[in-house]
């Protein structure tokens, strides 16, 4: 195998690290599932709907209400959905979107608009 | 040769920029001479070695010879230019050997890069403050060493965070002129 020169071999480096300081500060990757429920989340949240977790629990027949309350926590864990009481009744919580969430849809709507101009 | 001493200069003007725009920013809350709460630079000492290797050391070695103190003696600032060269080089090969990294650092990742500077801080701190102790500099071992780690740190991440919207501004502007 031929050995790299010099010169490429720093400009790889360099190609890498700047890949590396362009992945900082993005969002923590979400699994399938996860992906799938904050874009069923985002639909109702577009409608002006209030979501209540016992909502969430059933928004789709074919995630299990155990799968989706999971889920729900890690979203939670990663920035992305913010759980609110109810003023009225504490037992029931609504499900926001954080800062971060509404920064995740920005970035891919500015996607597919890269995506649909190219 | 040309092209090594030319990085060398370069890495070395780097450095001198940096460190009196850090102090141009930072000198109120700087604690002594070496030891400031931000310290910018210190994101140049890993990059510079990371993507130079040796090369970036010696350069780092020259810029910190430059900025020492002119009135402290030779043999203090040549020993704290070394190590100032001399410890980003061993921690990125520690660093480097414990990710598996390959020789072009493909498959670096962010969080690689946060721990890269974080260790970058440690092995900058410890040295420092041995020989500061062996020098009697300071009345106890590790005396400073939390401001000066923390400096090292929040300097490297305001770099490397800043380089990152640098980045992302540029991808941005590029995607706008190339529809």
């Amino acid at each position: 195998m031929v050995k790299p020169k010099t010169h490429s071999l720093n400009y790889l480096k360099y190609q890498h690290l700047v890949a590396a300081i362009r992945e900082m500060n993005t969002f923590p990757a979400l699994d399938a599932l996860e992906d799938r429920l904050l874009g069923l989340f985002a639909a109702a949240w577009h409608d002006g709907r209030k979501l209540t977790v016992m909502e969430a629990m059933g928004i789709s027949p074919e995630i299990s209400p155990t799968t989706v309350h999971r889920r729900l926590k890690t979203l939670r864990k990663k920035g992305l959905i913010a759980l609110v009481n109810d003023t009225d009744d504490t037992r029931i919580k609504y499900i926001e979107p954080t800062d971060k969430a509404n920064q995740y849809f920005d970035q891919l709507g500015q996607c597919l608009s890269q995506a649909a101009f190219k | 040769m040309r092209k090594i001493t030319f990085e060398i200069l370069v890495i070395a003007l780097l450095w001198v920029s940096l460190f009196r725009l850090n102090e141009w920013l930072f000198s109120t809350i700087s604690i002594s001479q070496h030891i400031n709460w931000i310290f910018l630079p210190a994101a140049l000492r890993m990059v510079s070695v990371m993507l130079l290797g040796a090369t970036g050391s010696i350069g780092l070695i020259l810029g910190a010879l430059i900025t020492s103190n002119p009135a402290s003696p030779i043999i203090d600032a040549l020993a704290l230019a070394t190590l100032s060269g001399l410890c980003p080089y061993i921690s990125v090969a520690i660093c480097n050997y414990l990710f598996r990294l390959p020789s072009d650092l493909g498959g670096l990742s962010a969080k690689q890069l946060v721990y890269f500077a974080l260790a970058g801080g440690v092995l900058s701190v410890v040295p420092h403050h041995l020989y500061f102790y062996s020098l009697n500099h300071v009345s106890y071992l590790f005396e400073g060493a939390g401001p000066m780690l923390v400096g090292d740190i929040v300097g490297a991440l305001i770099m490397l965070y800043a380089a990152n919207l640098i980045i992302r501004l540029t991808d941005k502007t590029r995607a706008l002129s190339n529809p």
